[in-house]
Protein backbone atom coordinates (compact mmCIF):
# COMPACT_ATOMS: atom_id res chain seq x y z
CA UNK A 1 0.00 0.00 0.00
CA UNK A 2 1.25 3.48 -0.81
CA UNK A 3 0.95 6.53 1.44
CA UNK A 4 -2.42 7.45 -0.01
CA UNK A 5 -3.79 4.01 0.80
CA UNK A 6 -3.82 3.09 -2.86
CA UNK A 7 -3.10 -0.55 -3.68
CA UNK A 8 0.40 -1.14 -5.04
CA UNK A 9 0.81 -4.67 -6.37
CA UNK A 10 3.79 -6.80 -5.50
CA UNK A 11 5.21 -8.47 -8.59
CA UNK A 12 7.86 -11.17 -8.56
CA UNK A 13 9.78 -10.96 -11.85
CA UNK A 14 11.86 -13.89 -13.07
CA UNK A 15 14.26 -12.39 -15.62
CA UNK A 16 16.59 -14.45 -17.75
CA UNK A 17 20.22 -13.49 -17.53
CA UNK A 18 20.72 -12.93 -21.26
CA UNK A 19 17.66 -11.02 -22.42
CA UNK A 20 15.11 -10.10 -19.73
CA UNK A 21 17.66 -8.96 -17.18
CA UNK A 22 19.72 -7.10 -19.76
CA UNK A 23 16.51 -5.49 -21.04
CA UNK A 24 15.65 -4.35 -17.53
CA UNK A 25 19.19 -3.04 -17.19
CA UNK A 26 18.84 -1.10 -20.41
CA UNK A 27 15.54 0.34 -19.22
CA UNK A 28 17.37 1.58 -16.13
CA UNK A 29 20.36 3.00 -18.01
CA UNK A 30 18.09 4.71 -20.56
CA UNK A 31 15.97 6.13 -17.71
CA UNK A 32 12.69 4.72 -18.96
CA UNK A 33 10.14 5.18 -16.21
CA UNK A 34 8.12 2.29 -14.84
CA UNK A 35 6.40 1.65 -11.49
CA UNK A 36 8.60 0.25 -8.73
CA UNK A 37 6.40 -2.80 -8.25
CA UNK A 38 8.73 -5.56 -9.35
CA UNK A 39 11.07 -7.69 -7.26
CA UNK A 40 13.61 -9.13 -9.66
CA UNK A 41 14.96 -12.66 -9.44
CA UNK A 42 17.67 -13.29 -12.00
CA UNK A 43 17.77 -16.75 -13.48
CA UNK A 44 20.06 -18.16 -16.13
CA UNK A 45 17.21 -19.14 -18.47
CA UNK A 46 13.45 -18.68 -18.46
CA UNK A 47 13.25 -22.45 -18.97
CA UNK A 48 14.22 -22.86 -15.33
CA UNK A 49 10.92 -21.40 -14.13
CA UNK A 50 8.91 -24.35 -12.89
CA UNK A 51 5.20 -24.06 -12.04
CA UNK A 52 6.29 -24.52 -8.46
CA UNK A 53 8.31 -21.26 -8.46
CA UNK A 54 5.29 -19.27 -9.49
CA UNK A 55 3.10 -21.02 -6.92
CA UNK A 56 5.67 -20.32 -4.23
CA UNK A 57 5.64 -16.63 -5.10
CA UNK A 58 1.86 -16.56 -4.63
CA UNK A 59 2.18 -18.56 -1.44
CA UNK A 60 4.54 -15.99 0.00
CA UNK A 61 2.31 -13.02 -0.79
CA UNK A 62 2.96 -11.92 -4.38
CA UNK A 63 0.05 -10.37 -6.30
CA UNK A 64 1.45 -11.24 -9.70
CA UNK A 65 4.36 -13.03 -11.36
CA UNK A 66 6.20 -11.87 -14.46
CA UNK A 67 8.53 -14.12 -16.45
CA UNK A 68 10.78 -12.60 -19.09
CA UNK A 69 12.94 -14.55 -21.52
CA UNK A 70 14.57 -14.26 -24.93
CA UNK A 71 12.47 -14.21 -28.09
CA UNK A 72 11.71 -17.66 -29.54
CA UNK A 73 14.73 -18.68 -31.60
CA UNK A 74 17.05 -16.33 -29.73
CA UNK A 75 17.50 -18.39 -26.55
CA UNK A 76 21.06 -18.47 -25.31
CA UNK A 77 20.55 -22.18 -24.64
CA UNK A 78 18.81 -22.77 -27.99
CA UNK A 79 15.42 -24.02 -26.76
CA UNK A 80 15.08 -23.02 -23.09
CA UNK A 81 12.32 -20.52 -23.79
CA UNK A 82 10.27 -23.18 -25.56
CA UNK A 83 10.30 -25.15 -22.31
CA UNK A 84 9.38 -21.94 -20.52
CA UNK A 85 6.36 -21.47 -22.75
CA UNK A 86 5.18 -25.05 -22.19
CA UNK A 87 5.62 -24.80 -18.43
CA UNK A 88 3.93 -21.43 -18.38
CA UNK A 89 0.82 -22.84 -20.05
CA UNK A 90 0.80 -25.64 -17.50
CA UNK A 91 1.05 -23.09 -14.70
CA UNK A 92 -1.87 -21.08 -16.05
CA UNK A 93 -3.96 -24.24 -16.16
CA UNK A 94 -3.06 -25.11 -12.57
CA UNK A 95 -3.84 -21.57 -11.42
CA UNK A 96 -7.26 -21.62 -13.04
CA UNK A 97 -8.02 -24.97 -11.35
CA UNK A 98 -7.01 -23.43 -8.03
CA UNK A 99 -9.40 -20.57 -8.70
CA UNK A 100 -6.67 -17.95 -9.18
CA UNK A 101 -7.07 -15.58 -12.15
CA UNK A 102 -4.51 -16.66 -14.81
CA UNK A 103 -4.08 -12.97 -15.71
CA UNK A 104 -1.99 -12.67 -12.54
CA UNK A 105 0.88 -14.33 -14.35
CA UNK A 106 2.52 -13.06 -17.51
CA UNK A 107 5.17 -14.38 -19.87
CA UNK A 108 6.93 -11.86 -22.09
CA UNK A 109 9.80 -12.07 -24.52
CA UNK A 110 12.08 -9.08 -23.93
CA UNK A 111 15.41 -8.93 -25.71
CA UNK A 112 18.48 -7.15 -24.36
CA UNK A 113 17.79 -4.23 -26.73
CA UNK A 114 14.17 -3.75 -25.69
CA UNK A 115 14.44 -1.55 -22.62
CA UNK A 116 11.40 0.41 -23.75
CA UNK A 117 9.34 -2.76 -24.07
CA UNK A 118 10.37 -3.84 -20.58
CA UNK A 119 9.15 -0.62 -19.02
CA UNK A 120 5.90 -0.89 -20.99
CA UNK A 121 5.34 -4.49 -19.89
CA UNK A 122 5.83 -3.63 -16.23
CA UNK A 123 3.56 -0.59 -16.49
CA UNK A 124 0.81 -2.53 -18.22
CA UNK A 125 1.07 -5.48 -15.87
CA UNK A 126 0.96 -3.20 -12.82
CA UNK A 127 -2.19 -1.54 -14.17
CA UNK A 128 -3.80 -4.92 -14.76
CA UNK A 129 -2.98 -6.13 -11.25
CA UNK A 130 -4.39 -2.91 -9.80
CA UNK A 131 -7.63 -3.79 -11.55
CA UNK A 132 -7.58 -7.35 -10.21
CA UNK A 133 -6.80 -6.18 -6.68
CA UNK A 134 -4.66 -7.83 -4.03
CA UNK A 135 -4.36 -11.63 -4.24
CA UNK A 136 -4.93 -12.35 -0.55
CA UNK A 137 -8.14 -10.34 -0.39
CA UNK A 138 -9.67 -11.41 -3.70
CA UNK B 1 10.28 -31.62 21.71
CA UNK B 2 11.18 -34.98 20.32
CA UNK B 3 11.45 -36.33 23.86
CA UNK B 4 7.67 -36.02 23.97
CA UNK B 5 6.40 -39.04 25.88
CA UNK B 6 3.85 -39.89 23.21
CA UNK B 7 6.46 -40.08 20.57
CA UNK B 8 8.61 -42.36 22.65
CA UNK B 9 5.73 -44.48 23.79
CA UNK B 10 5.02 -45.59 20.26
CA UNK B 11 8.42 -47.14 19.95
CA UNK B 12 9.31 -48.10 23.51
CA UNK B 13 7.95 -51.63 23.08
CA UNK B 14 10.67 -52.42 20.55
CA UNK B 15 12.91 -55.30 21.68
CA UNK B 16 15.45 -54.90 18.89
CA UNK B 17 14.78 -58.09 16.97
CA UNK B 18 15.58 -56.38 13.68
CA UNK B 19 12.67 -57.83 11.71
CA UNK B 20 11.79 -54.32 10.53
CA UNK B 21 15.22 -53.65 9.10
CA UNK B 22 15.23 -57.08 7.49
CA UNK B 23 12.00 -56.56 5.61
CA UNK B 24 12.16 -52.81 4.94
CA UNK B 25 12.11 -52.11 1.17
CA UNK B 26 14.29 -49.03 1.68
CA UNK B 27 17.02 -51.06 3.35
CA UNK B 28 17.39 -53.22 0.21
CA UNK B 29 18.83 -50.30 -1.68
CA UNK B 30 20.35 -47.95 0.86
CA UNK B 31 21.63 -47.70 4.38
CA UNK B 32 18.52 -47.40 6.49
CA UNK B 33 17.48 -49.29 9.59
CA UNK B 34 14.29 -48.66 11.56
CA UNK B 35 15.69 -50.75 14.41
CA UNK B 36 18.83 -48.62 14.69
CA UNK B 37 16.78 -45.42 14.64
CA UNK B 38 14.64 -46.68 17.51
CA UNK B 39 17.71 -47.88 19.43
CA UNK B 40 19.35 -44.47 19.09
CA UNK B 41 16.21 -42.67 20.10
CA UNK B 42 15.73 -44.72 23.24
CA UNK B 43 19.36 -44.70 24.33
CA UNK B 44 20.80 -41.40 23.20
CA UNK B 45 20.73 -38.73 25.91
CA UNK B 46 20.28 -36.07 23.19
CA UNK B 47 17.49 -37.43 21.00
CA UNK B 48 17.36 -34.15 19.08
CA UNK B 49 20.60 -35.07 17.37
CA UNK B 50 19.24 -38.34 16.07
CA UNK B 51 16.84 -36.53 13.84
CA UNK B 52 19.75 -34.90 12.14
CA UNK B 53 21.93 -37.99 12.07
CA UNK B 54 19.50 -40.62 10.96
CA UNK B 55 17.84 -40.15 7.69
CA UNK B 56 14.21 -40.13 8.72
CA UNK B 57 13.37 -38.80 5.29
CA UNK B 58 14.12 -42.09 3.63
CA UNK B 59 11.21 -43.89 5.32
CA UNK B 60 8.36 -44.59 2.92
CA UNK B 61 5.90 -44.94 5.81
CA UNK B 62 4.59 -47.98 3.93
CA UNK B 63 3.97 -49.88 7.21
CA UNK B 64 5.66 -53.04 5.93
CA UNK B 65 7.59 -53.17 9.21
CA UNK B 66 4.37 -52.82 11.20
CA UNK B 67 2.84 -55.80 9.42
CA UNK B 68 5.83 -57.92 10.48
CA UNK B 69 6.63 -56.43 13.90
CA UNK B 70 6.04 -58.89 16.77
CA UNK B 71 5.61 -55.97 19.19
CA UNK B 72 3.29 -53.94 16.94
CA UNK B 73 5.52 -50.87 16.91
CA UNK B 74 3.96 -48.37 14.54
CA UNK B 75 7.13 -47.01 12.98
CA UNK B 76 5.24 -45.10 10.27
CA UNK B 77 3.25 -43.11 12.82
CA UNK B 78 6.44 -42.46 14.73
CA UNK B 79 8.09 -41.09 11.59
CA UNK B 80 5.10 -38.86 10.97
CA UNK B 81 5.19 -37.53 14.52
CA UNK B 82 8.94 -37.00 14.28
CA UNK B 83 8.61 -35.15 10.96
CA UNK B 84 5.96 -32.88 12.48
CA UNK B 85 8.37 -32.05 15.32
CA UNK B 86 11.16 -31.47 12.83
CA UNK B 87 8.98 -29.23 10.68
CA UNK B 88 8.26 -26.96 13.64
CA UNK B 89 11.99 -26.55 14.10
CA UNK B 90 12.42 -25.46 10.52
CA UNK B 91 13.46 -28.75 8.97
CA UNK B 92 12.03 -29.65 5.55
CA UNK B 93 11.82 -32.95 3.71
CA UNK B 94 13.54 -33.43 0.37
CA UNK B 95 10.63 -32.90 -1.93
CA UNK B 96 10.79 -33.54 -5.65
CA UNK B 97 9.36 -31.40 -8.47
CA UNK B 98 10.70 -28.23 -6.80
CA UNK B 99 8.27 -28.63 -3.89
CA UNK B 100 5.26 -28.49 -6.18
CA UNK B 101 2.96 -30.48 -3.92
CA UNK B 102 3.64 -28.54 -0.74
CA UNK B 103 3.35 -25.25 -2.65
CA UNK B 104 0.00 -25.98 -4.19
CA UNK B 105 -1.30 -27.42 -0.90
CA UNK B 106 -0.21 -24.26 0.88
CA UNK B 107 -1.98 -22.08 -1.68
CA UNK B 108 -5.07 -24.25 -1.48
CA UNK B 109 -5.06 -23.85 2.30
CA UNK B 110 -5.52 -20.07 1.92
CA UNK B 111 -9.05 -19.01 2.73
CA UNK B 112 -9.62 -17.00 -0.43
CA UNK B 113 -8.56 -19.80 -2.77
CA UNK B 114 -11.45 -22.04 -3.80
CA UNK B 115 -10.47 -24.66 -6.37
CA UNK B 116 -12.89 -25.92 -8.96
CA UNK B 117 -12.88 -29.17 -10.87
CA UNK B 118 -12.51 -28.38 -14.62
CA UNK B 119 -15.29 -29.35 -17.00
CA UNK B 120 -13.31 -32.05 -18.78
CA UNK B 121 -13.27 -34.05 -15.53
CA UNK B 122 -17.05 -34.22 -15.41
CA UNK B 123 -18.98 -36.44 -17.85
CA UNK B 124 -21.61 -34.50 -19.76
CA UNK B 125 -24.44 -37.05 -19.70
CA UNK B 126 -24.74 -37.25 -15.91
CA UNK B 127 -27.05 -35.36 -13.63
CA UNK B 128 -25.30 -34.12 -10.51
CA UNK B 129 -26.67 -32.54 -7.38
CA UNK B 130 -25.21 -30.05 -4.93
CA UNK B 131 -26.90 -31.61 -1.90
CA UNK B 132 -27.63 -35.23 -1.13
CA UNK B 133 -26.52 -38.28 0.77
CA UNK B 134 -23.72 -39.77 -1.29
CA UNK B 135 -20.83 -37.71 -2.63
CA UNK B 136 -17.73 -38.23 -4.72
CA UNK B 137 -14.56 -36.53 -3.51
CA UNK B 138 -12.07 -35.83 -6.32
CA UNK B 139 -9.51 -34.04 -4.10
CA UNK B 140 -6.45 -32.76 -5.89
CA UNK B 141 -6.89 -35.00 -8.95
CA UNK B 142 -7.23 -32.08 -11.38
CA UNK B 143 -4.13 -30.27 -10.12
CA UNK B 144 -2.06 -33.43 -10.39
CA UNK B 145 -3.59 -34.02 -13.81
CA UNK B 146 -2.54 -30.57 -15.01
CA UNK B 147 0.99 -30.94 -13.69
CA UNK B 148 1.68 -34.55 -14.70
CA UNK B 149 0.29 -34.22 -18.21
CA UNK B 150 3.33 -35.65 -19.95
CA UNK B 151 3.73 -39.10 -18.41
CA UNK B 152 0.81 -40.84 -20.05
CA UNK B 153 -1.87 -40.90 -17.37
CA UNK B 154 -5.34 -39.67 -18.21
CA UNK B 155 -6.55 -38.22 -14.93
CA UNK B 156 -9.80 -37.04 -16.46
CA UNK B 157 -10.62 -40.68 -17.11
CA UNK B 158 -10.29 -41.56 -13.39
CA UNK B 159 -12.75 -38.88 -12.30
CA UNK B 160 -15.10 -39.55 -15.22
CA UNK B 161 -15.14 -43.32 -14.67
CA UNK B 162 -15.81 -42.93 -10.94
CA UNK B 163 -18.66 -40.49 -11.53
CA UNK B 164 -20.20 -42.65 -14.29
CA UNK B 165 -20.04 -45.83 -12.20
CA UNK B 166 -21.54 -44.20 -9.13
CA UNK B 167 -24.22 -42.50 -11.19
CA UNK B 168 -25.21 -45.83 -12.70
CA UNK B 169 -25.50 -47.54 -9.33
CA UNK B 170 -27.27 -44.83 -7.34
CA UNK B 171 -30.94 -44.09 -7.73
CA UNK B 172 -30.52 -40.47 -6.59
CA UNK B 173 -28.20 -37.94 -8.28
CA UNK B 174 -24.62 -38.07 -7.04
CA UNK B 175 -23.14 -35.09 -5.21
CA UNK B 176 -19.88 -33.97 -6.75
CA UNK B 177 -17.67 -32.06 -4.31
CA UNK B 178 -16.16 -30.02 -7.13
CA UNK B 179 -14.85 -27.30 -4.82
CA UNK B 180 -13.05 -29.79 -2.59
CA UNK B 181 -9.47 -29.04 -1.68
CA UNK B 182 -6.65 -31.55 -1.44
CA UNK B 183 -7.21 -33.91 1.49
CA UNK B 184 -3.84 -32.84 2.92
CA UNK B 185 -2.21 -36.27 2.91
CA UNK B 186 1.10 -35.15 1.47
CA UNK B 187 1.61 -32.11 3.67
CA UNK B 188 0.69 -34.21 6.69
CA UNK B 189 3.36 -36.80 5.94
CA UNK B 190 5.86 -34.08 5.17
CA UNK B 191 5.30 -32.78 8.68
CA UNK B 192 3.27 -29.63 7.89
CA UNK B 193 0.47 -30.19 10.37
CA UNK B 194 -0.87 -26.61 10.30
CA UNK B 195 -1.56 -26.66 6.56
CA UNK B 196 -3.12 -30.09 6.88
CA UNK B 197 -5.44 -28.76 9.56
CA UNK B 198 -6.62 -25.87 7.39
CA UNK B 199 -7.33 -28.17 4.44
CA UNK B 200 -9.12 -30.67 6.66
CA UNK B 201 -11.32 -27.99 8.25
CA UNK B 202 -12.34 -26.67 4.85
CA UNK B 203 -13.16 -30.11 3.48
CA UNK B 204 -15.13 -31.22 6.52
CA UNK B 205 -17.18 -28.00 6.43
CA UNK B 206 -17.80 -28.44 2.72
CA UNK B 207 -19.03 -32.00 3.23
CA UNK B 208 -21.18 -31.01 6.22
CA UNK B 209 -22.74 -28.15 4.23
CA UNK B 210 -23.72 -30.51 1.43
CA UNK B 211 -25.45 -32.73 3.98
CA UNK B 212 -23.55 -35.77 2.81
CA UNK B 213 -23.72 -39.04 4.76
CA UNK B 214 -21.29 -41.08 2.69
CA UNK B 215 -18.17 -39.75 0.97
CA UNK B 216 -16.65 -41.93 -1.74
CA UNK B 217 -13.11 -41.38 -2.92
CA UNK B 218 -11.21 -43.04 -5.73
CA UNK B 219 -7.84 -42.32 -4.13
CA UNK B 220 -6.30 -44.58 -1.49
CA UNK B 221 -4.51 -41.70 0.19
CA UNK B 222 -7.64 -39.59 0.36
CA UNK B 223 -9.49 -42.52 1.89
CA UNK B 224 -6.92 -43.07 4.60
CA UNK B 225 -6.62 -39.37 5.42
CA UNK B 226 -10.34 -38.68 5.63
CA UNK B 227 -11.15 -41.88 7.48
CA UNK B 228 -8.28 -41.94 9.96
CA UNK B 229 -6.58 -38.56 10.22
CA UNK B 230 -9.69 -36.37 10.01
CA UNK B 231 -11.20 -38.50 12.75
CA UNK B 232 -8.08 -38.03 14.84
CA UNK B 233 -8.34 -34.28 14.36
CA UNK B 234 -12.08 -33.68 14.81
CA UNK B 235 -13.33 -36.74 16.70
CA UNK B 236 -16.36 -38.55 15.30
CA UNK B 237 -17.42 -37.16 11.94
CA UNK B 238 -21.05 -36.88 10.82
CA UNK B 239 -20.29 -38.76 7.61
CA UNK B 240 -18.78 -42.05 6.57
CA UNK B 241 -15.87 -42.44 4.16
CA UNK B 242 -15.50 -45.31 1.73
CA UNK B 243 -13.07 -46.16 -0.98
CA UNK B 244 -14.78 -46.70 -4.30
CA UNK B 245 -13.67 -50.35 -4.48
CA UNK B 246 -15.28 -51.04 -1.09
CA UNK B 247 -18.52 -49.46 -2.21
CA UNK B 248 -18.48 -51.42 -5.48
CA UNK B 249 -17.64 -54.72 -3.75
CA UNK B 250 -20.71 -54.24 -1.55
CA UNK B 251 -22.87 -53.50 -4.58
CA UNK B 252 -21.43 -56.57 -6.26
CA UNK B 253 -22.52 -58.76 -3.36
CA UNK B 254 -25.99 -57.22 -3.53
CA UNK B 255 -26.04 -58.15 -7.20
CA UNK B 256 -26.35 -54.59 -8.52
CA UNK B 257 -23.06 -54.54 -10.38
CA UNK B 258 -23.30 -56.10 -13.84
CA UNK B 259 -20.42 -56.50 -16.24
CA UNK B 260 -20.93 -56.86 -19.95
CA UNK B 261 -18.95 -56.98 -23.16
CA UNK B 262 -15.62 -58.65 -23.54
CA UNK B 263 -12.28 -57.44 -22.22
CA UNK B 264 -9.54 -59.93 -22.86
CA UNK B 265 -6.73 -58.46 -20.85
CA UNK B 266 -4.38 -60.01 -18.36
CA UNK B 267 -4.20 -57.84 -15.28
CA UNK B 268 -2.55 -57.79 -11.89
CA UNK B 269 -3.20 -55.71 -8.83
CA UNK B 270 -0.77 -53.60 -6.82
CA UNK B 271 -1.82 -52.97 -3.21
CA UNK B 272 -1.22 -49.30 -2.40
CA UNK B 273 0.15 -49.05 1.14
CA UNK B 274 -2.48 -46.49 2.11
CA UNK B 275 -5.34 -48.82 1.25
CA UNK B 276 -3.70 -52.13 2.09
CA UNK B 277 -1.47 -52.09 5.11
CA UNK B 278 -2.76 -48.76 6.49
CA UNK B 279 -6.48 -49.54 6.19
CA UNK B 280 -6.49 -53.34 5.90
CA UNK B 281 -8.47 -53.40 2.69
CA UNK B 282 -7.12 -56.15 0.48
CA UNK B 283 -10.23 -58.02 -0.57
CA UNK B 284 -12.54 -55.43 -2.14
CA UNK B 285 -10.48 -54.77 -5.30
CA UNK B 286 -9.73 -58.49 -5.66
CA UNK B 287 -13.41 -59.38 -5.44
CA UNK B 288 -14.12 -56.96 -8.27
CA UNK B 289 -11.33 -58.31 -10.43
CA UNK B 290 -12.41 -61.93 -9.81
CA UNK B 291 -15.96 -60.98 -10.80
CA UNK B 292 -14.65 -59.49 -14.02
CA UNK B 293 -13.09 -62.81 -14.99
CA UNK B 294 -16.41 -63.88 -16.46
CA UNK B 295 -16.13 -61.22 -19.16
CA UNK B 296 -12.64 -62.34 -20.13
CA UNK B 297 -10.35 -60.41 -17.78
CA UNK B 298 -7.52 -62.65 -16.65
CA UNK B 299 -6.49 -61.76 -13.12
CA UNK B 300 -3.10 -62.98 -11.92
CA UNK B 301 -1.49 -62.27 -8.58
CA UNK B 302 2.08 -61.04 -8.27
CA UNK B 303 4.54 -62.74 -5.93
CA UNK B 304 4.46 -60.08 -3.22
CA UNK B 305 0.87 -59.23 -2.40
CA UNK B 306 -1.40 -58.17 0.43
CA UNK B 307 0.60 -57.50 3.64
CA UNK B 308 3.83 -58.27 1.81
CA UNK B 309 3.18 -56.01 -1.18
CA UNK B 310 6.11 -53.87 -2.24
CA UNK B 311 5.58 -50.13 -1.97
CA UNK B 312 5.82 -47.99 -5.12
CA UNK B 313 8.82 -46.33 -3.55
CA UNK B 314 7.81 -42.70 -2.93
CA UNK B 315 5.38 -41.28 -0.44
CA UNK B 316 4.33 -37.64 -0.18
CA UNK B 317 6.70 -36.83 -3.09
CA UNK B 318 9.55 -37.10 -0.65
CA UNK B 319 12.97 -38.50 -1.35
CA UNK B 320 12.68 -39.64 -4.97
CA UNK B 321 16.12 -40.73 -6.11
CA UNK B 322 17.99 -43.61 -7.74
CA UNK B 323 17.62 -45.78 -4.64
CA UNK B 324 13.86 -45.52 -4.50
CA UNK B 325 13.69 -45.82 -8.29
CA UNK B 326 15.22 -49.27 -7.89
CA UNK B 327 12.18 -50.25 -5.79
CA UNK B 328 9.83 -49.08 -8.53
CA UNK B 329 11.73 -50.90 -11.25
CA UNK B 330 11.66 -54.04 -9.11
CA UNK B 331 7.89 -53.78 -8.70
CA UNK B 332 7.28 -53.00 -12.38
CA UNK B 333 9.39 -55.96 -13.49
CA UNK B 334 7.43 -58.18 -11.16
CA UNK B 335 4.23 -56.90 -12.78
CA UNK B 336 5.70 -57.42 -16.25
CA UNK B 337 6.39 -61.08 -15.41
CA UNK B 338 2.80 -61.51 -14.21
CA UNK B 339 0.52 -59.62 -16.59
CA UNK B 340 0.19 -56.94 -19.28
CA UNK B 341 -1.57 -54.39 -17.14
CA UNK B 342 -0.86 -53.28 -13.58
CA UNK B 343 -3.95 -51.99 -11.81
CA UNK B 344 -3.91 -49.90 -8.69
CA UNK B 345 -6.25 -47.61 -6.79
CA UNK B 346 -3.87 -44.87 -5.78
CA UNK B 347 -3.27 -41.96 -8.16
CA UNK B 348 0.14 -41.28 -6.62
CA UNK B 349 1.29 -44.87 -7.22
CA UNK B 350 0.30 -44.38 -10.85
CA UNK B 351 2.27 -41.15 -11.10
CA UNK B 352 5.40 -42.73 -9.68
CA UNK B 353 5.14 -45.89 -11.78
CA UNK B 354 4.37 -44.02 -14.99
CA UNK B 355 7.17 -41.57 -14.34
CA UNK B 356 9.62 -44.47 -14.16
CA UNK B 357 8.12 -46.13 -17.24
CA UNK B 358 8.40 -42.90 -19.25
CA UNK B 359 12.00 -42.53 -18.24
CA UNK B 360 12.87 -46.09 -19.26
CA UNK B 361 10.92 -45.91 -22.51
CA UNK B 362 13.74 -44.50 -24.59
CA UNK B 363 16.14 -47.35 -23.93
CA UNK B 364 15.68 -50.71 -25.65
CA UNK B 365 17.36 -52.61 -22.81
CA UNK B 366 15.66 -50.93 -19.90
CA UNK B 367 12.16 -50.77 -21.31
CA UNK B 368 9.46 -52.38 -19.15
CA UNK B 369 6.43 -53.56 -21.06
CA UNK B 370 3.60 -53.04 -18.66
CA UNK B 371 0.73 -50.62 -18.58
CA UNK B 372 -0.30 -48.92 -15.35
CA UNK B 373 -3.96 -48.07 -14.94
CA UNK B 374 -6.50 -47.15 -12.34
CA UNK B 375 -8.88 -49.92 -11.38
CA UNK B 376 -11.95 -47.67 -11.83
CA UNK B 377 -11.21 -47.13 -15.52
CA UNK B 378 -11.30 -50.87 -16.23
CA UNK B 379 -14.46 -51.29 -14.14
CA UNK B 380 -16.16 -48.48 -16.08
CA UNK B 381 -15.05 -50.16 -19.30
CA UNK B 382 -16.40 -53.53 -18.10
CA UNK B 383 -19.72 -51.91 -17.25
CA UNK B 384 -19.86 -50.49 -20.77
CA UNK B 385 -19.95 -46.89 -19.57
CA UNK B 386 -16.99 -45.38 -21.35
CA UNK B 387 -18.13 -46.21 -24.88
CA UNK B 388 -21.58 -44.76 -24.57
Amino acid sequence: MSEKGEFVPRIVAFLCNWCGYAGADLAGVSRFQYPATIRVIRIMCSGRVQPSFILEAFKDGADGVLVCGCHIGDCHYISGNEYAERRFKKTQKILSILGIDPRRVRLEWVSAAEGMKFSQVVTEFTEQLKELGPFEAS
Amino acid sequence: MITDINLKKRVSYCYQCGTCSGCCPVSYTQEFSPRAIIYDLLNNPHPQEILKKNNLLACLTCNYCLSRCPQNVDFGEFIRAARTEMFREGFRVEETHDCFVSNFSNIMAKENVIPKLPKDYIPTNVQLASKGEIAYFPGCLAVLGAYFDDIGIDFTQIAKSSILILDKLLDKPLVLLENAKCCGHDVLWQGDYETFKKLAEYNVNLIKKAGVKLVITSCAEGYRTMKKDYKELFGELPFEVKHITQFLAEELEKGNLKFKGNISKSVTYHDPCRLGRHMNEYDAPRKLLKAMEEIGVKFHEMERIRESALCCGVSAFNYCNDFTKAIRVDRLKEAERTADCLLTTCSKCQIHFNCTLTEKKSSELERINVEVKDIVTIIAEAMGLLNE
